[in-house]
This record gives structure tokens, sequence and C-alpha cells, in this order.
């Protein structure tokens, strides 16, 4: 070990912080989009969901249920998509890339002014 | 490696193939998935080969290790496979040459993969993006920096241990610096 290394090590870190800083949460109700084949195919706003709902994308199967979202079944090889479990959290996303089907979670304000000052 | 024989250094360079694709093989195919860990991501010990051959030969053999790996991806997993292979490689490799050569006399080998592993890491993930079509999935990099910190720290470790040795060996009197 050097020391330079510390700098090295701290500076992969800092990045990492500041991606995951960037990118928190804010908003309460949650939305998840999937996008398949480069093309956004449905928005679903899992907050409000009560029934578990399945939808069928370019060989993916994805089980939506109340604030939670999931890759059931895919045609893929490696299944990564379906070992990535169960999104809860604004940010998380699956994806299969061989199937090119994406999961992504974002969080939508229920206003769109959270603080208004003057 | 300026003292080598073309037979020799082609020798020397199957053997490090070899041992990079083996490495890799045993990664893609053998290795159960880490728990706790992003699905798919692993600790990347055949860099450590690249790693190796860059200190040895500089750029144009690491390259050669990265395209290998590439190749040998793309007839044994297919072309997505192989195209993520390759983009994680090149650009890792290309950072990791920049690295040794401007930083080498600050950093050992762990300051060295660590942001190496981060490349492939991002390297991937954009050329993941790229083929699925959309850039959505690029979040799941927060989560890849992570690991690469802790794989990096792993290979450049085993470095650190190796390559003092290796160097003492005879065989491969050669103090090369890319």
């Amino acid at each position: 070990m050097k020391k330079g290394d510390f700098l090295s090590v701290a500076a992969v870190l800092f990045l990492c912080a500041l991606w995951f800083v960037l990118t928190a949460s804010t908003g309460d109700s949650l939305v998840a989009e999937i996008y398949s084949g480069g093309e956004k195919v449905r928005e679903i706003p899992i907050s409000k969901l009560n029934n578990a709902e399945t939808f069928s994308f370019g060989g993916c199967e994805i089980t939506a249920e109340k604030n939670r979202i999931y890759f059931a079944e895919s045609s893929c090889k490696d299944k990564l998509c379906i070992k990535t479990g169960e999104l809860t959290r604004a940010g998380d996303v699956a994806a299969c890339v061989p199937n090119r089907v994406v999961v992504a979670l974002k969080s939508e304000s229920k206003n769109d002014f959270d603080i208004v000052t003057y | 490696m300026k003292n080598f024989s073309k037979a020799k250094k082609a020798a020397f360079f199957g053997l490090l193939g070899a041992l990079a694709l083996v490495l890799s093989f045993f990664e893609s195919r053998l290795m159960p998935d880490i728990p706790f860990m992003p699905p798919g991501a692993k600790p990347g010990l055949s860099n450590v080969v690249t790693m190796l051959t860059m200190s040895l030969s500089g750029l144009s053999g690491a390259m050669y290790i990265t395209l290998l790996k590439g190749l040998f991806a793309f007839v044994t997993r297919g072309a997505f496979a192989g195209m993520m292979s390759l983009s994680g490689g090149i650009v890792s490799t290309a950072l990791c040459f920049l690295l040794m050569r401007y930083g080498g006399e600050k950093l050992s080998f762990i300051g060295i993969a660590v942001p190496s592993a981060a490349a492939h890491n991002i390297g991937q993930l954009v050329c993941a993006c790229v083929l699925s079509g959309t850039a959505a999935m690029f979040n799941y990099g927060k989560y890849l920096l992570i690991f690469s910190v802790i794989t990096g720290v792993i290979t450049g470790a085993a470095l650190n241990i190796i390559m003092p040795r290796l160097r003492k060996i005879r065989y491969i009197d050669i103090n090369l610096k890319p």
C-alpha cells in the first residue's frame, strides 16, 4: 500500500456517495416505468395498486404488486433480471439486457411544489 | 520483455492468455452469485492477469489479453456477452494504463485496481444502456461503484503480493514500466 492508494480509493467512494445523494428519493408515491426495445411502454403507479398485475414484454413477464415490482419470468439465458429481485425504492432498477426490457422505479411527489418561499 | 525472443514471447503470452481465460470462465460459469451484491457482479479475477501483463509488457500486451477475453466470451457465451466483456475491458485497461504511467510511483496495485474496476463497471453499464436502448438502468451504477471498491481491493492486493515475487524469478527478468 502507498499513500496515493487512499486518494484513489477515496475518489471512487466520493463519486459513489455523490451518486447516492443526488439520486436520493424525495417523493412519496412510487411509479414503475417499463421500457422495452428502448421505448417506454408502460407507467404503473404501484403505490396505488391493490391487486397484483402481470405484464408481458419482449419475452419477459413482470409482476407488479402494491409498492413492489419484479421480473417473474424471462426467456433470457442468465436470468439476472429475475435474480435482481423486487424493486421497492425509487431509483431501483432491474434489467434484462438480452431481451431489452428495463424496469425502473421513480418517486413522484403528490405536490409538484414541495416548498415555495418568497 | 524486450530481451525475449519471438518464440519466448509467444509462449509467454500464450500462458498469460490461458490464465485469463480460465479465470474468466471460472467466474462466468462456476462461481455462485455473491450474497448482498448486485446480481451478475463478478470479482474480476481475470483482471489480475490483465494488470500483470500491463506491468510486464505495457499497453499492447494488456489489450491483447482484453481482446482475447472478449473473443472468448463472444465464442462461448454469445455476442451480448462479448460486447459486455469488451466494453468494460477496453475502458478499464485504458484507465489502468494511464494510472500506471502517470501515478505508478504513488500508487500500489490497489490504487490502480479500484478505479480500473470502477471504469470496467461503468463502461459495461453504458454498453448495457446502449444495448437495451434506454438509460433508465444507469442508476444501477451507484451499487456497482461500491462493488468495484471491494473487488479492486481484492485484485489489487493479490497483485501487490504476486508482483514482487514474480520479478524475482530470473526467467521473467524484466522490469519494464508501460
